[in-house]
């Protein structure tokens, strides 16, 4: 069962790491890429600067 | 010609008639009770013409023998399957809250957790039942709560029990709006409950939503390779539906392949279960692991959303934990039942979907951990 539960901790250890490393990617895209205030539609339907 | 060949019923075994009588009752609970029907007629339907006796379907060069050949033992059906799937999913919940991801991770616990269960009442400690480190692996895996890395991961390990493993994946994900609010009720409280989350008006730019998929592919695939054909695939999948110039192709994924590969998925994991192999003490025992696979991977992320609960401050409902378990949607419409049963004003669904999603992307993570270091440990 020793070996099983090693098994059990480096599963998870992989599973929180991977999804770790996406949270930090996604925060990554979002800061990078994300959609600025201009890019906001106003009012007239339109982006970027008035 | 010998008389068993022309009356099959004198062929008939009482085991062959459960399972002809399992292959009815699946069908009436998705056609009557509208259980999973997608999934459960064509599955019932497997199993009873599986059970024919002398009727030869399963015999090599039969339809479901054919089908099981081509589509499970190539492992061909989850992975077009996952292209629908991905072409479906909308991960802009997700994206707007990235710390669902983790979640996510934490209600993969069913996984681990079921396993480790598994191997102690087989080949790991009691010697109970016939459960090898492989089997155990396989049966931890319908903690995915989902059905095509079940399939996929049962395949490759080739465990004997992957029509059993298969099918229980698929019956507990029907199940998921019974298993569920309990658990999430006996470890909240009423206050964490009624806590009601702000809606994010912050919107994910398109370009974000074309590289998550690419960038997914990398990480997970680089982390753990073996998820590499999942992962693969569902966020292909996903990038026809995000790319914006390919529409056609995304509604192909989502409708047409995604049909017709459920009817020969259904079909051929149907046919899987003959009466021979099926009616074990183990089979029913899997069914009953089913059970404390889900209910484990439902604590594990609910106890993690307690744990961000009170680091946040109390800005985050530890409900939405329970969604980190992959059946998409269902278990995020769960969280928000339980959350407007406590609040009538406290609507959960967008913050679960992130974790749901969030769920499927981890659930293939662990199948793929689970192949890589199965080679170590097993």
């Amino acid at each position: 069962m020793l070996r099983a539960t090693w098994f059990v901790l480096a599963g998870m250890g992989i599973v929180f790491a991977t999804l770790g490393l996406l949270v930090l990617a996604m925060a990554a895209l979002n800061r990078c890429f994300g959609l600025k205030p201009a890019d906001t539609p106003r009012a007239d339907g339109r982006t970027g600067r008035a | 010609m010998p008389e068993g060949e022309l009356v099959g019923v004198l062929a008939l075994t009482w085991q062959a008639a459960v399972l002809l009588g399992i292959g009815g009752l699946l069908i009436y609970l998705g056609i009557a009770r509208q259980v999973e029907p997608v999934l459960l007629v064509p599955i019932g339907m497997g199993i009873m013409l599986a059970n024919i006796p002398l009727g030869g379907l399963t015999e090599v060069g039969g339809l479901l023998a054919v089908l099981r050949t081509l589509g499970i033992d190539t492992q061909l059906f989850p992975l077009l399957i996952f292209i629908g799937v991905g072409a479906m999913i909308d991960f802009g919940p997700l994206l707007e809250r990235p710390y669902t991801a983790l979640l996510g991770a934490a209600a993969q616990f069913g996984i681990f957790g079921t396993f480790y269960l598994a191997y102690f009442l087989g080949d790991g400690g009691l010697r109970l039942f016939d459960f090898t480190f492989h089997d155990a692996v396989s049966i931890g895996i319908i903690g995915s709560a989902d059905g095509p890395t079940s399939i996929y991961v049962a395949t490759v390990l080739r465990s004997k029990y992957a029509p059993a493993i298969v099918v229980a994946a698929y019956s507990y994900m029907a199940l998921v709006p019974i298993i569920q609010p309990p658990i999430m009720r006996a470890l909240t409280t009423e206050a964490e409950r009624r806590l009601v989350m702000p809606a994010r008006t912050k919107k994910v730019s398109p370009r974000t939503r074309v590289l998550f998929p690419i960038v997914t592919i990398l990480v997970v695939g680089l982390i753990a390779p073996k998820a590499t054909p999942l992962i693969g695939t569902l966020m292909f999948g996903n990038l026809l539906r995000e790319s914006g110039v390919l529409e056609r192709l995304s509604q192909a994924a989502q409708n047409e392949m995604a049909n017709i590969v459920t009817i020969l998925l259904g079909l051929a994991v149907g046919g899987m279960m003959v009466a021979e192999d099926f009616l074990r003490p183990e089979t029913i025992m899997i069914y009953i692991m089913g059970v404390v696979a889900f209910a484990a991977g439902t604590a594990a992320g609910v106890l993690l959303g307690k744990v961000m609960y009170i680091a946040s401050g109390r800005k985050i409902n530890p409900l939405i934990g329970a969604a980190g378990i992959s059946a998409f949607p269902m278990s995020a419409r769960v969280v928000q039942k339980v959350g407007l049963e406590a609040n009538p004003h406290n609507h959960l669904i967008m913050h679960a979907a992130g974790a749901n999603t969030a769920g499927q992307i981890a659930s293939v993570v662990a199948g793929g951990a689970a192949l890589v270091l199965v080679r170590f440990f097993a």
